[in-house]
């Protein structure tokens, strides 16, 4: 029996131990996994390789990005956590700052404090709406890359939100292009680096849960590796006059998950929520 | 028998969220919708669950000082649910539950369930991803 058989045949056997708890697509085996000499799934390998030498990063891919010391999972901006040794400061969820000062306008500086002082109420992502692009490289829910030679799309599985990222040379559009929730991107290899430049957004981009602003002034360089077969490693620099004084570099760091699929999330199916949030008025 | 045990697993996988329940709130903030201020306790009767995203919906019957009343519990999405071993029909109307959450900050009877238990009280631990 090949090694691939015998994944194949342990899944099989999970699935039948597991049945009741796997309601969307059966496990079916990740291609093109590298192996231990035990036959088990070799983060650490090399990454897989496109058919012209690129770096390949599609897959299935899960934030790491999720801790941030004493405030985790609360809105606010906390104590700086120190980043991990030779790493740009990690971005967080709640806090793109949670590693670093971020370098905030005095507007930027108090609009920022005004939607954690307001709960985040205003969040899109609250009202089903596109959230901001920092949100969608770090939500809980994973999303999946899928790389052509001349289009990386980035499909998140919340809110199922689709972006599109150009690799066949096409300038980014001028300054009076339609603003857009995913602004428009586009990419070129420096090496085994993709390197992406973003702009064209929306006035009223969230780039994480405390409702730090991202502008129609803002643009975004996203540079992305995949060290390893198992890591991708973002680093987003952040550039917009209206809401930063200076452009500021954090780091999104992924792990790369096997044999699953995204789970459909159509996010206006119910949603509720909002109706029964409080009225400022009251509080 | 194993179907039993696997729901009291699913049951108290919501206790595994409860244990964070900040965390399970990427959609919008346990602040705009709920008061840390106001934890509940009830127990009462499954009347439906709403298996329904951006979140799911526990809709539970509880007799207060003589009269039913129905409370509407938030649950994480269903996607977030099944990844941690929930399925649609693992909760059915007619279940007797205890649950444990935080009341809207503008609704009485509506809240976050972080904690849910069958009747007979059987605890058992179900680990979960952080969020």
């Amino acid at each position: 029996m090949t090694v691939s058989a015998c994944r194949a045949a342990l899944m099989a056997f999970i699935f039948l131990l597991t049945g009741p708890a796997l309601a969307q697509w059966d496990p079916f085996p990740s291609p093109g996994v590298p192996l231990t000499p035990d036959g088990e799934p070799d983060l650490d390998g090399p990454p897989p390789r496109t058919f012209d030498g690129r770096p390949d990063f599609s897959g299935i891919w899960e934030r790491m990005n999720s801790e941030r010391g004493p405030v985790d999972g609360q809105l606010g901006r906390g104590p700086k956590v120190e980043p991990p040794p030779g790493s740009p400061p990690l971005a967080h969820f709640f806090d793109i700052g949670a590693q670093l000062e971020v370098p905030y306008t005095e507007w930027g500086d108090r609009i920022t404090q005004e939607r954690i002082d307001d709960a985040a109420r205003g969040n899109p992502d609250a009202y089903c709406l596109p959230m901001g692009p920092m949100q969608f490289h770090l939500h809980p829910q994973p999303r999946k890359i899928v790389q052509t030679r001349d289009l990386v799309l980035i499909v998140n599985e919340v809110n199922a939100g689709l972006r599109q990222i150009f690799l066949d040379g096409r300038p980014l559009p001028d300054a009076g292009a339609e603003p857009w929730w995913f602004g428009y991107s586009v990419g070129h290899w420096e090496g085994d680096t993709l390197v992406v430049e973003s702009s064209g957004y929306r006035d009223d981009v969230w780039i994480d849960y405390n409702g730090s602003p991202l502008t129609s002034s803002g643009t975004i360089t996203e540079r992305y590796r995949r060290p390893t077969f198992g890591r991708l490693e973002i680093d987003v620099t952040i550039e917009d006059p209206e809401a930063y004084t200076e452009p500021f570099t954090v780091r999104i760091n992924q792990r790369i998950l096997l044999d699953t699929d995204l789970i459909e999330f159509v996010c206006i199916e119910n949603e509720i929520s909002s109706q029964f949030f409080y009225d400022s008025a009251e509080r | 028998m194993r179907n039993t045990s696997l729901r009291f697993a699913y049951l108290t996988a919501v206790v595994a969220i409860g244990a964070a329940p900040a965390l399970s709130f990427a959609h919008h903030s346990f602040a705009s919708e709920f008061d840390s201020e106001q934890p509940f306790e009830i127990e009462g009767t499954v009347s439906s669950l709403d298996w329904t995203n951006p979140h799911g919906w526990l809709h539970v019957d509880v007799v207060e000082e003589g009269e039913m009343v129905t409370y509407d519990l938030e649950l994480p999405s269903p996607s977030t649910l099944m990844r941690q071993g929930w399925r649609r029909n693992d909760v059915q109307a007619g279940d007797t539950v205890s649950v444990t959450g935080f009341r809207a900050r503008n609704r009485f009877h509506v809240g976050r369930a972080t904690e849910i238990n069958r009747d007979d009280g059987e605890a058992l631990f179900r680990g979960s991803r952080e969020d």
